[in-house]
């Protein structure tokens, strides 16, 4: 027979079980719905906010900035971080590894990793717009001014004054 | 291709900036060492823009050792200094005193020097910092004959990065060189550079 304290310790248990395993939609801005875990979603720390405030979750939540592929390769990254554990060497370095083949794949689409670096700052996760900057500043990284508005197809609009300026920057750097 | 070009554009050219938080670029130049920084700086009027607004060169060099203007080595101290004495110090005296007991250097030769950090009788002293360590033990040179001399290099460049490798290099006397490791792919090449990098804290192994 359970006593009073002990029926209401299952039913904590119960809430608690059921908050872990709690499913949350995200619906990209083509209405396409994702259902993920409530541990992947809290990966977004916009996310985690309004869940914790008590907000729509049985609704869901739309993400009017998010088109459907960008989502989709966000949520892999937040299933991956958020779903498994990174208690052990074993396990980060698994994660380290998820990672470093999920940026390299990234990297040889630009514009899609500028869209995924766009939702991760939108969606505040912290994670992977560390991951998503630090890929871009190592294509900036060790090129010459003309260089780098080559690879970003930026237009030269610079006065040979501004060019002045910036010898004369360089000599005292 | 050209739509991908067309996006890089918006997003990180300059008539776009609406579009593209300024605080996104921020976070992706505030990423880059001091030189790359500067080399941003010389690409359009927005990256330009962008960096002043956040001062991120400022910053950067902030973090920056203090600057090495020169090296004074005065041997045979106390011996008639060429400088004329101050009465008062000056404001910010920066200087390491090698024959100081702490360093416990028993042969203080500057072996080597680069961007103000030099090499001493194993310790790697910055001046500037007023940084020193020990450097462990250099790895014996396995496959080669006794080894009694070698060469040392420094490589360093503060605006890069606050770590340093450390080159370790014998002289090669090739007639007394076993000829098995110079015919043969297999023992392997005996011509081995240990490094220290200051990353690691280790000596790593070089192939040459």
């Amino acid at each position: 027979m359970a006593t009073g304290s002990g029926a209401a310790a299952a039913a904590a248990d119960a809430e608690e079980k059921e908050s872990g395993s709690r499913m949350i939609t995200l619906t990209s801005n083509e209405g396409k719905a994702f259902v993920v875990t409530e541990a992947s979603a809290r990966q977004s720390a916009t996310i985690r906010s309004m869940v914790d405030d008590g907000g729509c979750v049985d609704k869901g939540f739309p993400l009017p900035n998010v088109d459907s592929k960008t989502l989709a390769r966000v949520i892999q990254y937040c299933d991956e971080h958020g779903n498994k554990e990174a208690h052990t060497v074993d396990e980060r370095a698994a994660l380290a590894k998820f990672d470093k083949d999920f940026i390299a794949e990234l990297d040889a689409d630009k514009a899609f990793l500028y869209d995924v670096t766009m939702a991760a700052n939108y969606l505040h996760i912290q994670g992977l717009f560390a991951l998503t900057t630090q890929c871009i500043a190592d294509t900036i990284k060790g090129k010459t001014p003309e260089e780098i508005r080559t690879a970003f197809g930026i237009e030269y609009d610079l006065t040979a004054q501004d060019e002045e300026e910036i010898k004369e920057e360089d000599t005292h750097a | 291709m050209t739509i991908a070009r067309q996006r890089f554009k918006t997003w990180l050219g300059m008539d776009c900036c609406s579009q593209l938080p300024g605080d996104l670029l921020a976070d992706i130049l505030r990423r880059l060492p001091l030189r790359s920084l500067v080399s941003a700086r010389g690409v359009c009027l927005t990256w330009r823009a962008i960096d002043d607004d956040h001062s991120l060169t400022t910053q950067a060099a902030a973090l920056l050792p203090n600057h090495l203007y020169g090296l004074f080595v005065r041997l045979n101290e106390p011996a008639s200094s060429p400088f004329p004495r101050r009465r008062q110090p000056p404001p910010s005296p920066v200087g390491v005193d090698i024959d100081d007991p702490e360093y416990e250097l028993d042969d203080p030769t500057i072996e080597v020097h680069c961007n103000g950090l030099l090499l001493l009788n194993h310790h790697i002293v910055n001046p500037a910092t007023r940084q020193w360590m020990r450097l462990p033990p250099v790895p014996p040179y396995t496959s080669l004959p006794d080894i009694t001399h070698d060469d040392r290099g420094l490589v360093f460049d503060p605006s890069v990065s606050p770590h340093y490798d450390v080159l370790w290099m014998p002289y090669l006397i090739l007639h007394q060189l076993p000829t098995v490791s110079l015919s043969d792919q297999w023992p392997p090449s005996p011509f081995i550079l240990h490094v220290f990098s200051s990353t690691t804290g280790r000596w790593e192994k070089s192939f040459l």
